[in-house]
């Protein structure tokens, strides 16, 4: 397998598989990659598929890679965001070379790692919103309480927290959203560090879209690696009441 | 090598769990007043190794189709990682490794199970982590269970105590030979190895009632065979029976015969130290008459000597001599005491010394930087020296300042040789400084 793309997407896939887990199983074949994990408190998935388009260069039958992120995002950071990186696996070693400097990291068993199954969620409602409004939505609830409410109506979407003291919230209108499907209105409540650590790292995408349930996990859906690869986050909400 | 044999036939299901009718029972009544949602007090499972706990409580999630959180030694288990993983676990709802979203609504749960708590390392890797079990326990919506071999490890301390009130206990009995060899038997079937019953049989007995062991010895015994039969088990040969610290104490306490203490410090994994400590600190409960106790002490006083022996002239084979003399305290009593069954604790001379230790430190610091300019070794400095010293420090405040600067003391060294506010020394001490940089 020897694979080239932009250090800054590379950055970004790891962020985002680092909200969740530590080591992550990469799965290549000859289209393209996809990674699939769920976090340690089993509340949280992450599905990243990203098409051979989304890399400069692709070359690679079926491979699975099992990963420590944390040793990628330490040696990404000496890397600049414009730099490319050439990934090779030969081995039991992947080898990352960036301009002159190489580094090459012991994979990990990639059968100790288990790759979860994701369930497929009918949800009722749907909003695309722009990447800027969902992170702000969210990063306006930190220190106001441990959870974030959204909601969605037909005529607006809501991202709202309420601590003992203090309230934040973010309102949408109709006219402010990309796009709206929304039969009656819906809500649910989530762990908000989760959403907090997902919005610091989601970063080259336009738009976020989000599905949503009462009371039911939250789907979200964005672009990666300039449009080629895609990122689907799914939440669970609260357990509410009792 | 082929996956372990006990992880293979763990059983999937409450139903394929041999024994322990009684506590499966209990488990299975607990799990359906969740069913019915009905908030449920936590379990704490408690019994010997091998006797089916853990399995249990996975089999129980897989039989009531509950998502799993499982937290063992193996994992660091600190307050922080604990929150991080139970709580957040406990308060949300759940996605499986096998692509369900499991909401509590429509009766969807996740189990979150705490292995071997009677191992959480307090105040080294696990800081914290009793406490976070307990704050989990709090806000749980979802089903938690505690297991452990030793149930009074898992409920010493403050928190402890609070996971006592907390939770209920069901004891699991370690499996009796004629159920192991049930067991043990329907493996072979599946394995394709002819088994002589009795060869079964001293598997079984070796394991004394610990079915992981059994299963990891026959797989072991069987390993590239077709049949097995008693010569072959032969090769095995008694399985060590470790001595704790604890019951060997309690032993030592307690017999009338010196082999039996013997016996009982033998094969133990501690110093003759450490022994000789547990002993000292839970005889005087034990024994009442005061010539026993002379006697005793008179014993263990010559363990010292001898450990001290070994010590300064390191000088190992002198350990078995303090043992003997450790040992010897079983036969200082004239009659047995028929004292009610009770706890023994922990020297208290170890616990003291670790919560001095950072005193002690910063003692040994301040004496060896003060020993620096005195030209006087740290021993000397601590007793001759740091008395009269804190003193002007303390009285005179450019020595103070001076010193300060000089030696470089932090705040807590500061702290150990005067009553005055360290922040306010240490600006005083920045002054001279810039007055001597000055020149």
């Amino acid at each position: 397998m020897r694979v080239k793309m932009d250090v800054k997407d590379v950055k970004e896939i790891t962020n985002l598989l680092l909200t969740l887990v530590s080591e992550a199983k990469f799965e290549f074949n000859q289209s393209g990659m996809s990674v699939k994990a769920v976090d340690a408190a089993h509340i949280a998935m992450i599905v990243l598929d990203i098409s051979k388009e989304g890399f400069i260069e692709f070359e690679s039958e079926d491979a699975e890679i099992g990963v420590d992120l944390e040793k990628i995002k330490s040696m990404l950071k000496i890397a600049k965001s414009s730099d490319v990186v050439e990934i090779s696996k030969e081995g039991s070693k992947l080898t990352f070379q960036i301009g002159n400097l190489t580094r090459s990291m012991a994979l990990i068993d990639a059968s100790a790692l288990t790759v979860p199954k994701v369930p497929n969620i009918g949800l009722p409602a749907k909003v695309v919103i722009k990447r800027d409004d969902f992170i702000n939505g969210i990063k306006a609830a930190d220190n106001i309480s441990d959870s974030i409410t959204l909601e969605v109506t037909p005529t607006e979407f809501e991202m709202y927290s309420v601590g003992d003291e203090d309230v934040s919230k973010l309102t949408l209108p109709k006219d402010m959203v990309k796009e709206i499907e929304c039969a009656e209105p819906v809500k649910s409540t989530y762990p908000l560090d989760y959403l907090m650590k997902l919005a610091k790292a989601i970063e080259s995408t336009e738009y976020v879209t989000v599905y949503l349930g009462k009371d039911y996990p939250v789907k979200i859906v964005f672009e990666i690696s300039k449009g080629n690869g895609k990122v689907t986050y799914l939440l669970a909400p609260r357990i509410e009441g009792e | 090598m082929d996956i372990p044999w006990v992880e293979k036939y763990r059983p999937k299901s409450l139903r394929d769990i041999v024994g322990n009718n009684q506590a499966i029972a209990e488990l299975k009544k607990w799990a359906m007043e969740w069913d019915k949602g009905k908030r449920q007090k936590p379990v704490i499972l408690v019994g010997k190794p091998g006797c089916g706990k853990s399995s249990a409580a996975r089999a129980l999630a897989n039989d009531m189709r509950w998502g799993i959180i499982e937290l063992n030694a193996s994992d660091v288990r600190n307050e922080e990682r604990i929150k991080s993983i139970a709580l957040v676990g406990a308060v949300n709802e759940t996605f499986t490794d096998d692509g369900r979203f499991l909401s509590t609504k429509e009766g969807g749960r996740k189990l979150i199970i705490f292995d071997e708590a009677d191992n959480l390392y307090e105040g080294k890797d696990d800081r914290g982590g009793k406490k976070a079990i307990v704050e989990t326990i709090r806000v749980s919506k979802q089903p938690i269970i505690l297991i452990g071999n030793d149930y009074y490890s898992i409920i010493k301390g403050t928190w402890g105590a609070k996971l006592r009130s907390m939770c209920k206990v069901v004891k699991f009995k370690s499996l009796l030979p004629s159920q192991m060899i049930k067991v043990l038997d329907r493996i072979c079937k599946i394995e394709g190895i002819m088994c002589d019953k009795e060869a079964l049989r001293i598997i079984a007995s070796n394991a004394s009632g610990d079915m992981r062991a059994a299963i990891n010895d026959l797989q072991a015994l069987s390993m590239g065979k077709k049949a097995l039969r008693v010569e072959d088990i032969k090769r095995l040969g008694n399985r060590d029976d470790r001595n704790e610290i604890y019951s060997s104490t309690m032993k030592i306490l307690r017999t009338m015969k010196f082999d039996h203490a013997r016996d009982a410090i033998r094969n133990i994994d501690e110093t003759p130290d450490f022994v000789s400590m547990w002993v000292e600190e839970n005889m005087p409960k034990e024994y009442k008459r005061v010539d026993d106790l002379e006697r005793a002490y008179k014993y263990l006083s010559r363990a010292d000597v001898f450990l001290g022996r070994v010590m300064r002239r390191q000088h190992y084979a002198l350990w078995s001599y303090a043992n003997d003399m450790i040992c010897a305290v079983s036969v200082a009593k004239m009659d047995k005491y028929d004292m009610h069954e009770r706890y023994l604790s922990f020297p208290e001379w170890i616990k003291n010394m670790s919560r001095s230790k950072e005193k002690r430190d910063i003692r040994e610091s301040v004496s060896a930087k003060v020993g620096r300019i005195y030209h006087a070794s740290p021993g000397v400095t601590k007793e001759k020296i740091i008395p009269y010293f804190r003193v002007i420090y303390d009285m005179n405040s450019e020595v103070r300042a001076l010193y300060t600067y000089v030696l470089r003391f932090n705040e807590k060294e500061i702290g150990f040789l005067t009553d005055k506010n360290p922040e306010k020394v240490l600006k005083e001490s920045q002054k001279i400084q810039r007055e001597i940089e000055k020149g």
